[in-house]
């Protein structure tokens, strides 16, 4: 049941999430109306950070402990990040569009963020195409989540470093900034989009666990079969 | 408590300290974005409600999308190890889905 709970609360923070960004949420002067895709496209890069950033941490905890389970939540963590990254990729082009004339350009933080994406769609293929050295592709899986999580504060601070199209909504420095009452609209948001996290981690986590029961149960049967021959 | 469950608290409050220096960052002078009613021409405002709307439904779809294929791994999951249970003669008075056998 409280497995459950952040499902439940996510559930209802996301029309309430909703409500903010279309109702609650004042109209930006110079966009207009398109700027509301800011309310879930910013709140899902922050999701997508912390799933990269919660793969690498895990990762680096497997190096250490060797512990399959830490595995299991690492890959979990990537498929979050990768999700939440996938819709940045495709709300942040949509609101380009109108508002520079063009889905995509050659922007440091739009590029290095399709870098992250093509960082970690490789780390699931990774995983999906692992043999029967599971120990192994599970070491080398997560020396590829620790390098592709460097990318994360190339990304954040990409808008200082190199000046471009991209704006600086959370404040670097030296200016960029968001609007107070816009500001509780995004707060309120990243909230929802947390607990959306938080519960997807958690359904992810138990199909993890699954897997790793029937990978324990298929060694067994395996070892019996073996065991069976060799007897015959 | 489980590893995982500390994984995931921890996870969490990182990110909530995140949002709340977000939110602190936020209350600066020189916006970025501007509140006010945009002075844009009907067909521009209609123009950024298809977009708008291609975007918050391609969340949408996304989001479901990623439940449908959480849902169909673990149905097959499920099958599976049930077969491998009968296999290995595991299947007693236990719940079904849990293994015994670890």
């Amino acid at each position: 049941m409280l497995q459950r709970l952040p499902l439940a609360l996510a559930a209802i923070a996301l029309p309430l999430a909703l409500r903010e960004a279309f109702l609650v949420a004042p109209s930006e002067q110079k966009m207009g109306v398109v700027q509301r895709i800011f309310y879930f496209h910013v709140p899902s890069a922050m999701m997508a950070f912390l799933g990269v950033g919660l793969c690498a941490v895990l990762s680096a905890l497997y190096l250490w402990r060797r512990d399959r389970r830490l595995d299991v939540a690492a890959e979990a963590a990537a498929e979050l990040g990768v999700l939440f990254c996938t819709i940045v990729l495709i709300t942040g082009p949509l609101w380009a569009r109108p508002v520079w004339g063009v889905y995509w350009t050659g922007e440091v933080r739009l590029t290095s963020t399709l870098i992250l994406w093509l960082l970690f769609v490789g780390y699931l293929l990774l995983r999906g195409q692992a043999g029967a050295d599971r120990d192994a592709t599970a070491r080398f899986a997560a020396i590829v989540a620790i390098v592709g999580a460097l990318d994360v504060p190339i990304i954040y601070k990409s808008v200082e470093w190199w000046r471009g199209l991209h704006p600086k909504v959370l404040k670097v420095s030296g200016g960029g900034g968001l609007d107070p009452a816009m500001a509780r609209s995004l707060l309120v948001c990243s909230l929802a989009f947390l607990l959306l996290f938080a519960a997807l981690f958690l359904e992810r986590l138990r199909l993890g666990r699954l897997a790793l029961e029937v990978a324990a149960l298929e060694d067994r049967a395996a070892r019996i079969e073996e065991g069976g021959g060799a007897q015959a | 408590m489980t590893l995982f469950e500390v994984a995931s608290i921890l996870g969490s409050g990182v990110a909530a300290l995140g949002h709340g220096l977000a939110a602190v960052q936020a209350a600066v002078p020189d916006p970025a974005f501007v509140t006010g009613e945009a002075a844009a021409r009907p067909d521009q405002v209609a123009r950024g409600l298809r977009f708008l709307n291609a975007a918050y439904t391609a969340v949408w779809v996304i989001l479901a999308a990623y439940l449908v294929l959480i849902s169909t791994r673990q149905r097959r999951l499920e099958r599976q190890m049930q077969r491998l249970r009968q296999r290995l003669g595991l299947d007693g008075p236990s719940a079904p889905g849990r293994s015994s056998g670890r």
